[in-house]
């Protein structure tokens, strides 16, 4: 009997232990622990963090790139061997000997708990912590710190030990955005990971267990004492000699200023390509971000240097115009004005642009980026003044009109509009030529009168004005608001014997598998001849006589390889300087974004042109100006540049041929030489 | 020579001759002056003999009929009153400024005369008169060759012309193209200009000319003298003109200088023509309320009164005479405003509305205010405006004058306006605008003197312009005088009535009828140009 219950009660315990034991293994196998399921795997392998969207300049240096969190993805190999022992060190020094989990690190740490201290180092394993991160929610209950165990487990199982670090490396995060050791080297010590020193490789393995709590931005001294622990770690875990460690720890860590990429080449410009790939790609603007896209554009890095420095260089020149600026119009009713004598900024852009293609060189939307982000040459809508002038004239020209033909310079009116001129350009006679090069305003209207504002309105578009134009005559003068980027476009026509190129900033767009998702049209295709060759060499000749002898005449010696315009709206609130050579346009632009007048005689000569000026200069030293070559049937003869007849000491003209002016002498010259006396002084005394 | 010709004083000279004029008149006993066109008082040469005793006959005539008269002259001398002796004296005393080198010049004029007597009483005669003094010109010898002297100079034909202009000097230019016309009409007529006429130069003051004048007078003999392109000049020759009973063909510009002489005729454009003819086109264009617009530099000074006097004739009226300063834009708005009262002050309210609109206007439309482009309406009380000055000017005006708000107002101008620069570019603001001319077309100017046209027989190249227009003037002054003296056998003193009684027949640049008016003022004819749809056309004179 006695067996019988002992044989029951053994078979009982039988039972029940088989019972509870394939009860626990169905709650573990209910957990998933047993079960490290293909796809929670692969999640892990073939976990590729999301890559940044890079943006690239003509020649494939990176210039900025678009993020929500960066990533610089490492493999194993290209880790440095002093990080890993770091990461080890401090976060799981049985790492290399554990199948997934260190039981006496648990036992350690939840000794350290009793005792009420604080762990420097986790319980956790790296592999754990993959788990946990990938697969795991961050709940802290048995159950999950029990699967995480299992997989782990499982995990060691079916990787290495070094890709396990691989993962573990690479796709944590680090604070200040960044995923991963390589980000973290880039953003803290601003550069890449196999340049860190032991100290700073400590820092970043120490940011694993908390990037905040030890952001060396916001708390470098926590920082510090962190990464002392790590050294102290890893001399603990005979990684570094004790020498080692005393300097390392001596050793002062040197943090880089975290300076976005997209701020330090071109920041305008990146703007602008973000926003052009957003209209490209049909895509929302976060969407760009960790696309591992790769934009590449047209910027030239060097002419962009050039034009950044063109506009620190002009600073004495804005500042000048800054201490002008808005002062009087508490006087007057100014559109755009703030308060009464308040004073604005000074600012300034510079667009170029290579009229044969129509890529655009160089973008700097303002003076400092920090300061302000408008991105100017293309978002800003301000009067081109007369910087417009040579839509009219070479309307104009193509509509028979000569240079050599003669206005009578009076006072005019269109409707109650009546334009302003200096007296002194008043009472006079004027060709063409000289009207456009000194840039004279009643000669201008009275033309465009005669041309009709409607085909002046449809030459400026047809030239590439995109912005919309007010029907009325101040346009003539350039009161109707346009872009940088239109001038740049019209320029670049003139500079390209009439083809108007539609402006490119990126040429390619490829997406994180190296496919090409955008390509821009060939040039070809975004060309369109809306000039003849011949009209757009009489207008090239004509802006290189603005800066031999007319408004630009400050830089009159550019006027060999140059050609432009000056551009001055009313009271100076806007000016231009607009200007190329044949492989080059370059617009550059001065206000304030307040609209207000700078007073003081500053003109689009006065302010726009010197920046033009500087900048156009260096860049000639690396892109060299191709010479103005007149296309067939142009013909040149000296012309008296007030009275228009032919003449010896005159200036000199191009003509289509055929159309030049006769030999005759003029009326205008025979009456001028009269002097006093009077034409046809036959009753004079 | 030179030294004598730049210290001789033709006043001297003149008063001598006049001198002489008188001591021949009084001689004769004609009178100085006649009032008829019929010169036969013009002085005979005179043959004297002078001796202690008195003036006695000479022995050798010099031309046919000169003894008898010579010897009547030197009865009715020898009875020349206290009076008469006393102009002589006065005469001599003008004689004796001249330089001693000049009197032996003009006293070895007298030695062909032959004076009576040894040779020591020449001599004696004529240290007596070189050294003459109130006292000694008393003496009958001195006296006598005195009038031999003058009486030998004055009076005879020679055929031979003499001008004077100012070859140097501002006018230089303006006298060579008047010697260019005279050569031209002197080829024409088949003449050697340069061996009929001896041209002087005035430089273009009172004395050159004057000394320029004796030279012609005493040394060349001419017939007749032309010049006075200058006013100062003209004023000089006019008198000797009469004095000295030698045709005179004047280049003044002033008609009204004064031309009481029978023997001075002006030759040259006639601005009252001009201004009669605008007048009259401006009446019949229904345009009797007229403003002047003239340059302060005065010289459209005359036209201006002209063509005020002539519309006013007419029935018109000028309703304003305002100046402008040439090139003064200032002077130009100024005058604008003026003429179309457009004072902000006297017309405050209207300007205050205009304002208030111009700013509401400019609100709305999103431009700034500007009240510089306030202008107020034109007020026009009158129907054309004459703007007596060169083209150039009056394309500013009619671009000031659209400007202030008119679309239309008819011009009036004058010869200045004729240039392709009148209408190229065209401003059809001119439509409708006149202007004089004393030139027609040009393809009608004789050969020689004509100028390549420009597309147009109505303009000549601007270069030419001046050129052709003094060429004409020398052209014609030339072929009047070659129309004068070309009979050599004619008396001197039947010149001037023939310039007064030929007529042309129209086929030698002037108009069929007579030379001159009875004034004197040679007849130019005028031309009545209208400016239209960019081209000009002559109207009809007189319209």
């Amino acid at each position: 009997m006695a067996g019988s219950v002992w044989r029951i009660a053994l078979l009982t315990s039988f039972v029940t232990s088989v019972g509870l034991a394939f009860g626990f293994y169905t709650y573990l196998n209910n957990l998933g622990v047993f079960d490290l399921s293909k796809e929670s795997l692969s999640l892990i392998l073939n976990h590729k963090d999301p890559d940044n969207s890079l943006v690239f300049d003509r020649n494939g240096e990176k210039i900025g790139e678009f993020f929500d969190s960066y990533h610089v993805f490492l493999p194993y190999e290209k880790i440095p061997p002093s990080l890993v022992q770091a990461i080890i060190a401090i976060e799981d020094r049985s790492f290399w000997t554990h199948k997934g989990f260190d039981p006496k690190g648990i036992l350690r740490a939840a000794l350290v708990h009793l005792r009420g201290g604080a762990s420097k180092q986790g319980a956790s394993t790296l592999t754990q912590q993959i788990v946990r991160n990938f697969l795991l929610s961050r709940e802290r209950t048995a159950e999950r710190k029990i699967q995480e165990i299992a997989l782990a487990i499982q995990l060691e199982r079916r990787i290495d030990k070094k890709k396990i670090v691989e993962i573990y490396a690479n796709s944590l995060f680090l604070g200040n955005g960044a995923y991963g050791v390589g980000a973290a080297a880039f953003r803290y010590f601003g550069k890449p990971v196999d340049q860190l020193t032991v100290p700073e490789a400590a820092l970043i393995a120490g940011l694993f267990q908390s990037p905040s709590r030890y952001n060396p931005s916001r708390y470098p001294q926590r920082a510090k004492a962190r990464q002392e622990q790590v050294l102290k770690a890893m001399y603990r875990a005979k990684m570094l000699t004790l020498a080692d460690t005393k300097s390392y720890l001596k050793q002062p860590l040197v943090y880089k200023e975290y300076k976005p990429l997209n701020t330090q080449v071109a920041p305008y410009f990146v703007d602008f390509v973000r926003d052009q790939a957003m209209k490209l790609l049909s895509t929302q603007a976060s969407t760009l971000d960790n696309r591992g896209l790769r934009i590449f554009t047209t910027l030239d890095r060097e002419l962009q240097k050039m034009a950044e420095v063109s506009l620190d260089e002009s600073k004495d020149l804005l500042d000048a115009a800054q201490k002008k600026a808005g002062h009087l119009h508490r006087f007057r009713s100014v559109r755009g004005a703030g308060a009464a004598g308040d004073q604005a900024s000074v600012e300034a852009a510079i667009l170029s642009i290579d009229p044969k293609n129509g890529e655009i060189l160089t973008m700097v939307g303002g003076r400092d980026y920090e300061k302000s982000k408008f991105n100017r040459p293309v978002q800003a809508l301000r009067s081109p003044g007369s910087a417009f002038k040579p839509i009219i004239f070479s309307l104009a020209l193509a509509k028979k009109w000569k240079w050599s033909d003669v206005i009578f310079v009076s006072p005019v009116t269109v409707d109650n509009y009546r334009p302003h001129t200096p007296d002194g350009d008043m009472l006079t006679e004027t060709t063409l030529l000289r009207a456009f090069y000194r840039s004279m305003n009643t000669p201008t209207i009275e033309l465009g009168q005669k041309l009709g504002l409607v085909p002046v309105l449809q030459q400026a578009q047809l030239l590439g004005i995109k912005s919309p134009l007010k029907p009325e005559f101040g346009t003539m003068l350039g009161s109707s608001e346009v872009t940088m980027l239109d001038m740049a476009r019209v320029y670049s026509t003139f500079a390209n014997a009439g083809k108007k190129v539609e402006p490119i900033a990126i040429t390619r767009i490829e997406d994180a598998a190296g496919q090409i998702i955008y390509k821009a049209d060939s040039v070809d295709d975004r060309t369109e001849t809306v000039l003849t060759p011949q009209i757009s060499f009489l207008m090239t000749q004509g802006m290189r006589d603005v800066l031999a002898m007319g408004t630009g005449f400050e830089s009159s010696r550019l006027a060999s390889v140059a050609a432009g315009k000056t551009g001055t709206s009313n009271d100076s609130t806007d000016n231009w300087f607009c200007g190329y050579s044949p492989n080059l346009t370059t617009i550059v632009w001065v206000g304030t974004d307040e609209h207000k007048q700078i007073f003081g005689n500053f003109t689009g000569g006065k302010l726009a042109l010197p920046i033009w000026d500087h900048f156009m200069s260096k860049a000639f030293t690396v892109r060299r100006p191709e010479p103005f070559r007149p296309p067939p049937g142009i013909v040149q003869a000296m012309v008296h540049p007030k009275y228009g007849h032919r003449s010896p000491t005159g200036v000199k003209m191009y003509f289509l041929r055929g159309e030049e002016p006769p030999g005759e002498p003029s009326a205008l010259e025979a009456l001028s030489n009269e002097g006093n006396a009077g034409y046809r002084d036959v009753f004079g005394n | 020579m030179n030294k004598m010709s730049r210290t001789l004083s033709i006043s001297s000279l003149f008063k001598w001759s006049l001198a002489a004029s008188l001591l021949t008149s009084c001689a004769t006993g004609e009178k100085t002056e006649k009032e008829d066109l019929e010169l036969d008082d013009t002085p005979t040469p005179i043959t004297m003999e002078a001796t202690a005793e008195g003036i006695t006959q000479p022995p050798v005539p010099l031309k046919k009929g000169g003894a008898r008269k010579s010897a009547t002259l030197v009865t009715k001398l020898a009875k020349a009153s206290e009076n008469e002796a006393a102009k002589i004296a006065g005469c001599i005393s003008i004689y004796n400024r001249i330089t001693p080198a000049y009197k032996k010049l003009a006293l070895k004029r007298a030695l062909p005369l032959k004076a009576a007597g040894s040779k020591s009483d020449q001599d004696s005669a004529l240290s007596d008169l070189l050294n003459s003094t109130e006292e000694s010109c008393r003496a009958p010898a001195a006296r006598a060759h005195v009038l031999k002297l003058l009486s030998g100079v004055v009076s005879q034909h020679s055929s031979r012309i003499g001008v004077i202009l100012p070859l140097t000097g501002p006018k230089a230019q303006q006298s060579r193209f008047i010697l260019s016309g005279m050569r031209s009409a002197f080829v024409e007529a088949g003449l050697k200009f340069d061996a009929q006429v001896i041209v002087k130069d005035s430089s273009g003051n009172a004395a050159a000319t004057e000394q320029a004048l004796a030279e012609l007078i005493f040394k060349d003999q001419v017939s007749i003298v032309m010049g006075g392109l200058e006013d100062a000049e003209a004023k000089v020759m006019l008198p000797y003109a009469d004095a000295l009973m030698l045709p005179t063909l004047l280049l003044t510009r002033d008609r009204d200088l004064g031309l009481a002489s029978k023997y001075a005729f002006r030759v040259y454009p006639d601005q009252k023509n001009l201004a009669d003819t605008l007048a009259l086109a401006a009446m019949r264009d229904s345009h009797p309320r007229v403003v002047i617009l003239k340059p302060s530099t005065h010289k459209s000074d005359k036209i201006s009164e002209y063509f005020a006097a002539a519309l006013r004739s007419a029935g018109g009226t000028i309703t304003a005479k305002l100046e402008y300063a040439p090139n003064d834009f200032e002077s130009m708005q100024a005058i604008g405003r003026q003429l179309f009262k457009i004072n902000t002050v006297e017309r405050a309210d209207e300007y205050r509305r205009a304002y208030q609109k111009a700013r509401q206007d400019a609100q709305v439309a999103g431009q700034p205010f500007d009240a510089r482009m306030i202008v107020l309406k034109p007020i026009v009380d009158f129907d054309a405006v004459f703007i007596p000055d060169d083209f150039r000017t009056v394309r500013h005006f009619a671009k000031l004058f659209r400007f202030y708000g008119l679309k239309h107002l008819p011009l009036i101008g004058n010869h200045e306006w004729r240039s392709t620069g009148l209408i190229q570019p065209y401003d059809d603001f001119l439509d409708g605008s006149i202007f004089a001319d004393f030139i027609g077309s040009y393809a009608k100017l004789p050969a020689s003197i004509s100028a390549p046209t420009s597309g147009s027989p109505f303009f000549v190249d601007p270069e030419q312009v001046a050129k052709v227009d003094f060429q004409l003037i020398g052209y014609r002054i030339a072929k009047l005088g070659t129309l004068a003296t070309k009979d050599p056998n004619a008396r001197r003193r039947h010149i001037a009535t023939t310039m007064m009684l030929s007529q042309s027949d129209g086929r030698d640049q002037f108009a069929p009828g007579p030379y001159f008016e009875s004034d004197h003022n040679s007849k130019w004819p005028t031309y009545l140009f209208r400016v239209k749809a960019g081209e000009l056309s002559i109207l009809p004179k007189g319209l």
